[in-house]
C-alpha cells in the first residue's frame, strides 16, 4: 500500500510542478526518427532480440518493437538505438 | 563521427555470440559499462562490435553466463600497426618519404614578383639574393618585415611592398610610386642647338636671342637660339645676362636611304624528321636522359621546361625539359623583281617607323629602284619636317 501511495504522490508532484515525468517516475523515453531509428532511454535490458522483434524490459513492463531487419545500432547502460524498419512499438504486455 | 574515429584509433573487435541466452550476456555487459554497437541477429548467433578493451572484460562475463564468443576479425589502427610491424623496409621507406617531402617543401623554390613596371624585377631578385633571400632559402624563420624594409630602402620607386610565402613559393607584391614630374631647371644657362642639319621652317622662341631666322640652313651643332641676352641701349655700357634659352624649332630635313634586296634567297621547309630529348632538372643542374643524337644539318629547336609542383603553392626544385628538334631543308629560290620591290617597300616603311621621330611629318617620299644581276637596289629620298632643337649648357670661359 505504501508503495502505491509513493507513486501517486510522485505523480501529483510531477503534475503540479510540471516536472519531466521520465526522470521523477523513472519512465522509459522513446524517440523515433520516422520509422528508421528508435532510441529507447531508461531501459532495463533486452529480453529477446531477433530481426523482426526486439523485447525490452522497462519500468512499465516488457515493450515490444516489431519491424523488419532490426539492428541494434548501439547498446549501453542508458540507451538502446534500434535501426531498420520499425513497424510497431507495443507497450502493453 | 568522432566516436567512429576514436573507435578506429583504439581498435575494436567483431564478435559472434552464441549460447543459451545471449540477451542476458548483453544486459550484463551493459550494466558493467561495456558498449556494443552494430548488433545483428544471424539465426542462432548475434554479431556485434566491441572495443578491444571491453572485449577482455566481456570474456570474463561470457564465461559466467555460458555464452560462447567467437572473434570474427580485429579492426582498427592497432591491427594495422601490428600487420606492418614485420615490414621494416616499408616503414623505413614511408618515414624516409615523409622526411624527404618535408625537407623538400621547407625551402623556397620560386619567387614571383607582381606589380612592377618601371623597376626591373631581375634587380629585385639580385638584390634579395645579396641579402640571403633566394631560391633555395630555408622558408621558416624568414624576417618578412626586414626584407620588406630593405626593399623599400633600396628601391625608392617602391611605395608599398609585401612579402608572403605560400608553400614553397615566395610572392612579392609591390606598388610603385607615382613617377616624379620632370623638374625644369631654369637656373642653368643653356643654348638651343640644332640636332640635325636642315632648313629652318618655323621658330617659336620664348626665351633667348635667335641667331637664325626661318629660311636659313642650319648645320648640326650650331647654336640656333643663344642663352646670352644683351642688355643696354646703344651708347651706354652694355651688360650680358645668361638664361636658359627656350625655343621650338621646326626644320625641313632630307633623308637618303639605300639598300639592296637580293633576288636569291633560301627557303626553309620541314622534312618531318624530328628528334626528342628529355632532360631532368634538379635545382639548376640538368641531366639529359640516354638518347640518340640526331644528324640534322639544319634544324630548329623547341625547348619546354616544366617544373614539378605539389599543388599550386609547392613548386619543387625538380622538373624535366623536353628538347624537340625538327629537321629543315633549305631550297635556293629566286624572286622576281616585282616581289623584291614589294618587300623593299615594306622594309622602307619599317625603316621610317624605326629611324624617324614620332612627331616627324613626312612631306614627300620618292622611291627609285635599279635592277642588278642578283639584287635590286632601292633608293629612298625622304623630306620631313621635324623638331631639331636640343639644349646645351653654356660653357663660360673663366678667363
Amino acid at each position: 500500500m505504501a508503495k502505491i501511495n509513493t507513486i501517486a504522490l510522485k505523480r501529483k508532484v510531477t503534475a503540479t510542478f510540471e516536472l519531466p515525468p521520465d526522470i521523477i517516475l523513472d519512465l522509459p523515453t522513446m524517440r523515433m526518427a520516422g520509422n528508421e531509428e528508435l532510441v529507447i532511454s531508461n531501459h532495463k535490458g533486452i529480453v529477446e532480440y531477433t530481426k523482426e522483434k526486439i523485447r525490452v524490459k522497462t519500468k512499465l513492463g516488457i515493450a515490444r518493437i516489431l519491424g523488419q531487419k532490426l539492428v541494434i545500432k548501439e547498446i549501453n547502460r542508458d540507451d538502446i538505438v534500434v535501426t531498420g524498419r520499425v513497424d510497431a512499438v507495443i507497450l502493453k504486455d | 563521427m568522432f566516436i567512429k574515429i576514436w573507435n578506429f584509433l583504439c581498435g575494436y573487435v567483431r564478435i559472434d555470440m552464441s549460447g543459451f541466452s545471449v540477451e542476458r550476456l548483453i544486459n550484463q555487459a551493459a550494466v558493467n559499462g561495456i558498449i556494443f554497437w552494430d548488433l545483428e541477429r544471424m539465426h542462432a548467433t548475434i554479431g556485434a562490435h566491441v572495443s578491444r578493451g571491453d572485449f577482455f572484460r566481456l570474456q570474463a562475463i561470457a564465461a559466467k553466463t555460458g555464452t560462447v564468443l567467437k572473434v570474427i576479425r580485429y579492426i582498427g589502427l592497432p591491427t594495422i600497426i601490428a600487420r606492418f610491424k614485420k615490414r621494416v623496409a616499408l616503414i623505413v621507406g614511408g618515414i624516409a618519404f615523409v622526411i624527404g617531402l618535408v625537407a623538400l617543401t621547407s625551402y623556397i623554390w620560386r619567387i614571383d614578383i607582381e606589380g612592377y613596371q618601371r623597376i626591373d624585377s631581375e634587380a629585385i631578385i639580385d638584390f634579395l639574393a645579396e641579402n640571403d633571400f633566394a631560391i633555395g632559402t630555408f622558408r621558416h624563420g624568414i624576417a618578412y618585415r626586414d626584407i620588406e624594409s630593405l626593399l623599400m630602402a633600396q628601391f625608392p620607386d617602391i611605395a608599398w611592398v609585401s612579402l608572403t610565402i605560400e608553400g614553397t613559393r615566395a610572392q612579392i607584391t609591390l606598388i610603385e610610386t607615382i613617377e616624379k614630374p620632370e623638374i625644369v631647371d631654369l637656373t642653368t644657362p643653356t643654348d638651343i642647338v640644332a640636332a640635325k642639319d636642315g632648313l629652318i621652317m618655323q621658330m617659336a622662341t620664348s626665351l633667348g636671342t635667335p641667331q637664325f631666322v626661318p629660311g636659313d640652313v642650319v648645320r648640326s651643332g650650331e647654336v640656333i637660339v643663344s642663352g646670352q641676352l644683351t642688355i643696354g641701349v646703344e651708347g651706354e655700357p652694355i651688360t650680358y645676362e645668361y638664361i636658359r634659352a627656350q625655343s621650338e624649332v621646326w626644320a625641313r630635313l632630307y633623308y637618303n636611304i639605300n639598300f639592296d634586296i637580293p633576288l636569291v634567297f633560301y627557303e626553309k621547309s620541314f622534312t618531318g624528321r624530328a628528334g626528342r630529348v628529355y632532360s631532368i632538372m634538379i635545382g639548376s643542374n640538368e641531366f639529359s636522359l640516354p638518347h640518340f643524337d640526331h644528324d640534322f644539318i639544319y634544324y630548329e629547336e623547341i625547348i619546354s621546361r616544366n617544373q614539378l609542383n605539389l599543388g599550386q603553392n609547392y613548386p619543387l626544385p625538380l622538373g624535366y625539359i623536353v628538347t624537340e628538334s625538327f629537321e629543315i631543308v633549305r631550297h635556293l629560290q629566286r624572286r622576281t623583281p616585282q616581289e623584291a620591290a614589294a618587300i623593299g617597300e615594306e622594309l622602307v616603311a619599317a625603316r621610317i617607323a624605326e629611324e624617324l621621330p614620332e612627331y616627324a611629318h613626312i612631306v614627300s617620299q620618292e622611291i627609285s629602284m635599279v635592277e642588278n644581276e642578283h639584287s635590286i637596289t632601292m633608293e629612298v629620298f625622304l623630306v620631313t619636317i621635324e623638331r631639331i632643337d636640343t639644349e646645351r649648357a653654356i660653357v663660360f670661359d673663366i678667363n
